[in-house]
Order: C-alpha cells, then sequence, then structure tokens
C-alpha cells in the first residue's frame, strides 16, 4: 500500500466532509441542529456543473455554487427564524427541494433525469504535478489537489479564530448557548441565526463546488449520497469544535480510503463498506461516554474505612 | 410531490382521451409501457424507447408512460388503468414490477402482458430475460486481450490484471461479473481480476476513488458496471490513461481515448421482436424468453478507433463459441 497514494486519497474523501462538517459546525454553535447540509451541496453541485457549461469558465461556475447554497440557506433561515417553522422539518424540506428542484430543471430545461454531463468542463485551479517535490511523502500527496482542498483545511482555522476569537463569534455562541441571556446582552438573536446559516451554506457550497469540479465535472441526481449527514455525524462527534470537527471528518475519510483499498482483499463488500459508519458510530459513542465522564457528580463514600 | 401529482393528472387525461377514441383503433395493434423510471437514462430505458419508436414506424400504436422512480404508487395506478381500458394489444413493462403484475395480471387473463428483464410464471405473460453474462464474456476476453497486448493498446502495462467496478452485489450484477471473470480467464488463464463495489448506483466520486485505486494496484483495464455512477469510472479510467469498458448504451463517446468497448442488451431490439412474434401469434405466453448472444439480445459494440481488426476476430471466435454452445458461460441465476 503506497502511503502518498493513501494520503492523497484520505484529503480527497476527507473534503467534502470537512466542508460539510463545518457548516454543520457553525450553526450548531448557534443551536441549529442542519439536516439541510446535504441539499445545499447538492444544490451548489448542479449550480458549479449548469453554469460551468453554459460560461464555460471555472470562477462564474465556482460562485454560483456558492450563491446558490447561500441563497438556499437564507431561505431556511426565512422559514425558521421569520415564519417559526422546525428547524429539522424545515431542513427536511430544503433538502427534497435541492432533489426535486434539479431533478426538474434536468427534465424540463435539459430534457435529461439522468445527469447532466457537459462535453467541455472548464477545470479549476488544481496544485501542479512536481510542485511539491520538494517535501516528502504529503507533498506529492497534495500534487493534483484542487483549489477547494487548500480552502477548506484554511477554513478550519478560520472558524476556529471566527468563533472564539471575534466579538462576532462570540456573540454567536451566547444566540446558541443561551438566548434569553444573550437577547438581554443586546444580542440580536435572530439576525446571529441567519448569519450562522450563511455562513453554514458558504461552506456547504464549497463542498458541492469540490464534488462536482475537482474530477468529476458532471451533475448526477442525488451524488452527495449522504455525505452532508457524514458531515453533521462529524460535527456531533467533534462536540462543535473546530479542530475535533476536522479530526473526526479526517477519521472518517481515512476509514473510506482504508476500504477503498481493502476491496482488493477478498473481504466481503458489505464489510468493507460498512466501516465508515462503524467508525461514526464508535466515535458517537465514545463521545458520549466522554460527555458522560466528565459531567459525573463526584461520588461520595458511605464508608470511609 | 406536486410533480407526481400533475403527471398522474396528464396520464389520467391521455388515457381518457385514449378511451374515447377507442373504436378507431380497437382493430390495430397497440402496445403500451408501463415504466418505473424516466427516459433520458442514456440507457436501459432510452434503450427500451427504440424498440416500440421502431415498431410505431411499422404502424404499430404505442405509448409510454413513464413515472418518476421514488413513486411506486403511480406505476401501479398506470399498470391498472392501462389494463382496465382494455384498449391495448399488449401491455409491456419491466424492472421494479413484479409484485404489481403477480397481483394486476390473473385479474386481466384476456390481456396479453410482455414483463421484460425479470420472470414472473403467470399464463398471460410472456417474460423476457436479458443473458448480460454473455456480453460480459466478451467485454472479459477484449479486456484480457487489451491488459496483455501492448502493442495494439499502447495505455496498458502488459500486466495481466484488470478489475470490475460494480454498483451493489445483486443477483444480475454478479451475473455481469461472473461472465466478464470467465471471458478473461478463458484468454490469459492466470489474469487477476479485482471486484469493486460501491455499494449504490449513484455515488459517482466513490467510484471515481475506487477506479483510481484499482488503476494503482494495476488495472489496465477497468469494466463499468454501474449504472449512473458509472459515469465516474470512466472518467477516472480517462484521467489515470487506462482503458474501461462501458455498460447500458455505447458509452464510446464519452472518452472516446479511453472506453474501448460498451456491453449493451438491445433492449429495444427484444421489445421489437416481441411485438412482431406476438402480431404473427408465435409468441409463446406463460413462458420464458432469453436473449444472449445468439438472437442479438446481448452483445459487445466497440470503440473502432481503439480496437483493431485482428483483435476484434479473435472476441467474435469467442463469441461463435458461445453461440453454437461449445461454451457454456457461468451465470448467477441458477
Amino acid at each position: 500500500m503506497n502511503l502518498t497514494s493513501l494520503l492523497a486519497a484520505v484529503l480527497e474523501q476527507s473534503t467534502p466532509i470537512l466542508l460539510a462538517a463545518l457548516a454543520a459546525m457553525i450553526t450548531l454553535r448557534a443551536n441549529i441542529l442542519n439536516v439541510a447540509v446535504e441539499g445545499m451541496m447538492l444544490a451548489a453541485a448542479f449550480a458549479a456543473v449548469a453554469v460551468g457549461d453554459w460560461s464555460g469558465s471555472a470562477w462564474p461556475a465556482f460562485l454560483s455554487a456558492l450563491v446558490v447554497a447561500v441563497v438556499l440557506s437564507q431561505l431556511l433561515a426565512l422559514l425558521t427564524l421569520r415564519f417559526f417553522a422546525d428547524f429539522i422539518v424545515a431542513g427536511l424540506g430544503i433538502n427534497l427541494l435541492a432533489a426535486g428542484g434539479t431533478l426538474f430543471i434536468l427534465e424540463r430545461y435539459y430534457n435529461s433525469p439522468g445527469g447532466l454531463r457537459p462535453i467541455a468542463f472548464p477545470d479549476i485551479w488544481h496544485i501542479p504535478a512536481g510542485s511539491l517535490s520538494w517535501l516528502p511523502v504529503l507533498g506529492p500527496a497534495f500534487e493534483g489537489q484542487s483549489v477547494i482542498v487548500l480552502i477548506a483545511l484554511v477554513a478550519v482555522p478560520l472558524t476556529y479564530v471566527f468563533l472564539y476569537k471575534t466579538p462576532l463569534g462570540a456573540s454567536l455562541r451566547a444566540a446558541g448557548e443561551d438566548e434569553h441571556a444573550a437577547r438581554s446582552a443586546g444580542i440580536r438573536i435572530a439576525a446571529m441565526k441567519a448569519l450562522s446559516l450563511a455562513i453554514s451554506g458558504l461552506l456547504a457550497g464549497l463542498a458541492g463546488a469540490q464534488l462536482a469540479m475537482d474530477k468529476l465535472h458532471f451533475f448526477l441526481p442525488d451524488m452527495t449520497s449522504g455525505r452532508g449527514f457524514i458531515g453533521l455525524a462529524a460535527t456531533l462527534f467533534g462536540g462543535g469544535q473546530p479542530w475535533m470537527t476536522a479530526a473526526a471528518s479526517f477519521l472518517f475519510g481515512f476509514f473510506g480510503a482504508l476500504g477503498d483499498r481493502l476491496q482488493v482483499f477478498a473481504i466481503p463488500s458489505q464489510f468493507v463498506l460498512m466501516l465508515p459508519y462503524v467508525a461514526a458510530i464508535i466515535g458517537l459513542t465514545f463521545a458520549r461516554w466522554r460527555i458522560l465522564v466528565r459531567n459525573r457528580p463526584a461520588r461520595i463514600r458511605d464508608n470511609p474505612q | 410531490m406536486t410533480r407526481s401529482i400533475m403527471k398522474s393528472m396528464a396520464y389520467a387525461a391521455a388515457l381518457g382521451l385514449g378511451l374515447m377514441a377507442g373504436p378507431t383503433f380497437a382493430a390495430d395493434f397497440s402496445a403500451v409501457y408501463v415504466m418505473s423510471d424516466n427516459l433520458g437514462d442514456m440507457g436501459f430505458n432510452d434503450n427500451a424507447a427504440t424498440g416500440f419508436a421502431r415498431a410505431e414506424k411499422e404502424g404499430v400504436k404505442t405509448r409510454l408512460l413513464q413515472a418518476s422512480p421514488t413513486d411506486p404508487q403511480l406505476w401501479r395506478q398506470n399498470l391498472e388503468a392501462v389494463s382496465n381500458s382494455g384498449d391495448w394489444s399488449v401491455v409491456f413493462t419491466g424492472p421494479n414490477m413484479h409484485d404489481n403484475l403477480a397481483d394486476v395480471a390473473p385479474q386481466h387473463p384476456d390481456q396479453k402482458y410482455v414483463f421484460f428483464d425479470d420472470e414472473l410464471k403467470q399464463p398471460n405473460v410472456l417474460s423476457v430475460k436479458y443473458a448480460q453474462n454473455e456480453g460480459s464474456y466478451l467485454a472479459g476476453a477484449l479486456a484480457a486481450i487489451a491488459a496483455t497486448d501492448k502493442k495494439d493498446f499502447p495505455l496498458t502495462s502488459g500486466d495481466p490484471k484488470i478489475a470490475v467496478v460494480a454498483g451493489m452485489d445483486l443477483p444480475v450484477i454478479q451475473d455481469f461479473i461472473l461472465g466478464f471473470k470467465q471471458g478473461a480467464k478463458t484468454v490469459v488463464p492466470d489474469i487477476d481480476v479485482q471486484v469493486i463495489f460501491i455499494g449504490n448506483f449513484n455515488d459517482a466520486q466513490k467510484a471515481y476513488d475506487l477506479t483510481k485505486t484499482a488503476i494503482q494496484n494495476g488495472a489496465n483495464v477497468v469494466f463499468n458496471v454501474a449504472g449512473p455512477a458509472g459515469l465516474g469510472i470512466l472518467k477516472g479510467a480517462a484521467d489515470s490513461k487506462k482503458y474501461a469498458i462501458g455498460v447500458d448504451s455505447d458509452q464510446s463517446g464519452l472518452h472516446p481515448d479511453n472506453v474501448i468497448a460498451s456491453v449493451i442488451k438491445q433492449i429495444g431490439n427484444s421489445i421489437y421482436d416481441s411485438i412482431k412474434q406476438i402480431q404473427d401469434g408465435k409468441a409463446e405466453f406463460g413462458k420464458l424468453k432469453v436473449y444472449g448472444l445468439a438472437n442479438e439480445g446481448v452483445g459487445l459494440v466497440y470503440n473502432d478507433k481503439l480496437v483493431p481488426a485482428d483483435i476484434k476476430a479473435k472476441v467474435d471466435a469467442a463469441k461463435a463459441k458461445v453461440v453454437s454452445g461449445e461454451i457454456k458461460v457461468d451465470t448467477a441465476f441458477k
């Protein structure tokens, strides 16, 4: 097993999960369980392919992916913060809207419900081959990765700085921790929640753009295949902390890439394909257990002999 | 949801018109296809549609009732509506419809049904299946030749290594895989065939990753058995500068330098053939008809740019042996 190729595969598989996880994390800190990440990713992937096909250049495609995801996130904000819909119900509604809406456009406008595959599609910037050869093992693993992989890696410290080192981040966290206390401190709760959803949309848009623009250059219905929900699991696993969430995402990416390599051996495919999900269950169990241990009251001994 | 309601209404309206116009075409032959999916997949359904289009040119009245793949109730409604109307000489239906047809067909003993890509034992149902293992057998033979023949296939390493990337571990997929392995082994007995599963039929990114992994492990030719996600397999092989074999429709055009051939089920041919046989009164209802290499129900279409004539001759020799019955291709259906 080649270490560099494994690392490259881990990076590639972790990136959409990491971005989805950060998208879910930023809303979790504002006390919103964002199940709509999946739908925002799907809509962004479609926008990237559709606009890339129409305009023939990469940057409009990339930007439109972000814009579409942010617009969807603000639709969710409107439904929940203005009209007081339940976050989970409205979030699932956004997912259905994205899945049905993309299929509808494929059928009515492109006349091909099976998918959208432009004959030529503009390439997004990838790290050129050979440019990082001075860095052993890690360098070659990064070569050929898209610019979105780098953005995802930079997004981890950025979200950390935003949440913990800026006044706006502190207000956002306060709005999530205790609404009444935050309101009495003069923080506009709805604005903070809408902001967290907008950032979430931006990150989910990046995730969708990565799926569509990195290697595939086409759109298929349901091509996100649950990555948004795996990201949500990674966030819960990481307890809403940026570093732990990133670590959890890489863990899932690692098990995915490892599973791909294990398929060469005569292990039943069902077991190998189970790996990332088994990792998720073990991880979540461990996270709950840690919280339980931390919150357990000191034991009072009856019999101090 | 509203979309499917609109569709049902449109169909109801269409059927209503059909009823009013009934007497004018009752004497003619007519065929309706109750679908569990939409057209436009560049594969199975579009292929089926070509068969109806051919029949229509010869004066058969045809209608294709599309339905959303996520709306099983509509499939059933459409099947019941066309059965109750009694306007159609024959009702075609296909994948995912087994239980529906098993309920509806006995209630309409005078209605004739053709059930393709699956089997149902009823006196008024003609079942049609495809020997995908025979088509894959040829793909395996071609893949083995391409992997070991560096002269004609410059992108290969010459090592006897090939791979199948498949959607899910289902009987019909295993049938593809068994035929592929057997075909490869008849040409190169010690060939290494990696068998890899994606776990579903729409995760193209995972299909892409798995294809790259298979190629890093030495595979020279990757066989796509993954439906829509297969586009990721073809892209992965093209980006790695290796060869791929497509499935369901002629996929050579997608990556003309990398896709050497495609295994196709000639669903359209079989449908046209069935309509002709029913018109002539030759169809054997209550029985199963298998379309394989011998009656052009499955086949391998080459990318003429990449596969030279002498290689085609070798593969066609293997085909002749299957057609003559000299070789029996392994199957997952016993």
